[in-house]
């Protein structure tokens, strides 16, 4: 039997595609250092080659073995969930806007189609290679930039706020793909890291000032862990030092050009933030929201509805913002203390096994990826459970699995879909997928001597 | 001196991650070193080796990584904490074994 016929014998075992090209390489270097070791010991080249494929073994009996560590896994624990939390998110939005639904019955078939919609985009996410996101990092993030911006500028025209900021999000697995192809190559490609990491932010930026903080800090916590895990081989000190003074000098930036102006107190911005934080002083104004929410929660029962909320005697009818947010308060206030735990427990489930297959990973993109999905879910609904109790900044965050608009429901399904296709990859992608592969400008440089 | 395979079967992960505690190797470089400690008595075939490797990596006691050496490309392994917990636990497992083997072989001697 030749080298190739032993090599073919044993992939044509392994039913997974993609797992071949690390096996065939990894045994064809085995039988090369078998022949030369042969070959040194005296043997002719051929007869070399004839033995060290013959130690090799039975080459079927090694590819079924292989076949059976190489399969896609299915994490049934995460499309469980993803599964039964959108249904029973569907039926959630739907009977907290019960009275909106009925008048306008438009809504429900809206809410159907993005149910579906984002079971859709779950399962081309599930199915696509992960790995595209390291070899194509730039393209994404171009292509991406160009969706959000479009979508903006369109909405703009129409006079309306556009809807596809939260695709933004989607920049933090896309930044996590451009570490990895920075990944080895020095301080130069720190310098690019960080400066990929302002654009973002600044990006983000153009469209909300809390996406912006938001992506800043998501893109500082992957940038933290490559540097953590010597991706860039430099010093973890020196860097960390270096890292700590840029994102010192960008959040006061932030600070001072974002909310401190001149006649700053009388600002928007500030006055949002002086709401939040001295919700009492600023009772009549800002801080309003904050104080209706947390004497709303006061009068809430265990189980079963608000007498105060559903009278309306706290609010004198109207919620004072817009609903989708507090989707957690409505259940809470509408259904009892114990159905906002069960919701907060869902999520608190997904971000557990989110982190579950971050730990998991062996592979560097799928860990980078990975982190990247968890600090989006994490973040956002720790934001979310912390607003929805009236202690937190208000903003326009959206959960996983309850909102009404189509872009939020994209966006994580995409993150949820990242996740499982890289648990379903874990055991194929072995090796790093190739840095030649991808798009990259070649620039030549010819010195000549005089 | 040939030694039933059965003997030898159940403890070949633990001879290889105990080759792994002291430095990261390949494949080949594991058969080598596992044959020349062994003084010719564990001769590893390369078809028992990758598969065991692989399913050890599976398990998370192993990573690998592609590093080149002498201008060849070879992929290496490296035991992680997890493998480290496991081998120990091995070793005990086995001095537990040869321990009570000993017994009943010198018990039936005396």
């Amino acid at each position: 039997m030749t080298e190739e016929q032993f090599i073919k014998n044993v992939t044509e075992q392994i039913r997974c595609i993609r797992a071949r090209a690390g096996i065939e390489r990894e045994l064809a270097d085995h039988i090369a250092d078998q022949t030369a070791a042969y070959e040194e010991a005296g043997e002719a080249h051929e007869e070399a080659v004839r033995k060290a494929v013959q130690e090799m073994g039975d080459p079927v009996a090694v590819g079924v073995e292989l076949d059976r560590i190489h399969r896609p896994q299915i994490d049934y624990k995460m499309i469980g969930m993803a599964f039964v939390f959108s249904i029973l998110g569907y039926f959630l939005l739907c009977a907290v806007n019960a009275e909106g639904m009925a008048q306008h019955p438009e809504y429900l078939t809206r809410q159907r189609i993005i149910l579906l919609l984002s079971f859709g985009v779950m399962a081309g996410m599930y199915f696509l290679d992960y790995t595209f996101i390291g070899r194509y990092a730039y393209g994404i993030y171009v292509f991406l930039t160009i969706i959000v911006y479009c979508s903006t500028a369109v909405a703009a025209r129409k006079g309306t706020v556009s809807i596809s900021f939260m695709l933004l999000y989607l920049y933090v697995p896309v930044y996590a793909g451009i570490l990895y192809r920075l990944r080895r190559r020095g301080y130069a490609a720190v310098a690019a890291a960080i400066a990929m990491m302002i654009v973002t932010t600044l990006l983000a930026g153009a469209i909300s000032i809390h996406m912006m903080i938001h992506i800043c800090l998501m893109c500082t916590v992957l940038f933290v862990i490559a540097v953590w895990k010597g991706w860039f081989g430099a010093g973890k000190r020196t860097l960390f030092l270096f890292f700590a003074g840029v994102f010192a000098l960008f959040t006061a930036a932030v600070f001072v050009f974002g909310v401190y102006r001149p006649g700053w107190e009388n600002g928007f911005k500030t006055q949002r933030l002086l709401g939040w934080l001295q919700p009492e002083k600023y009772a009549e104004g800002a801080g309003y929201t904050y104080m209706w929410i947390r004497n709303t929660l006061k009068t809430v029962k265990f189980i079963g509805a608000s007498d105060a909320f559903m009278d309306g005697t706290l609010i004198g009818g109207e919620m004072p913002f817009p609903t989708e947010p507090f989707v957690l308060f409505q259940v809470i206030c509408e259904y009892g203390i114990l159905a906002g735990i069960l919701v907060v427990l869902a999520f608190t489930a997904v971000i557990i096994r989110a982190f579950q297959i971050v730990r998991r990973q062996r592979n560097q993109l799928g860990f980078m990826i990975a982190a990247a999905c968890f600090v989006v879910l994490f973040a956002n609904c720790t934001e979310g459970i912390l607003m929805n109790s009236g202690y937190y900044l208000i903003s326009s965050m959206q959960f996983p699995f309850l909102s009404q608009g189509a872009c939020t429901a994209i966006t994580y399904a995409a993150i949820i879909g990242l996740l499982l296709s890289i648990y379903r990859n874990e055991r194929i992608v072995t090796q790093e997928p190739s840095e030649q592969r991808g798009w990259r400008l070649k620039v030549n440089i010819k010195l000549e001597k005089r | 001196m040939a030694i039933d395979k059965a003997l030898i079967s159940g403890s070949t992960s633990m001879l290889l991650l105990r080759l792994l505690e002291d430095k990261d190797m390949y494949g080949y470089e594991m058969i080598e070193t596992l044959q020349k400690k062994s003084n010719n008595v564990f001769m590893l075939k390369a078809g028992t080796l990758y598969p065991l490797l692989h399913s050890l990596e599976a398990k998370n006691y192993l990573i690998s990584y592609e590093s080149e050496v002498n201008g060849k490309q070879r992929r290496y392994y490296s035991i992680t904490k997890a493998g480290r917990k496991y081998l120990q636990s091995r070793k005990e497992e086995w001095q537990e074994y040869q321990a009570a083997v000993l017994n009943v072989l010198w018990e039936a001697v005396l």
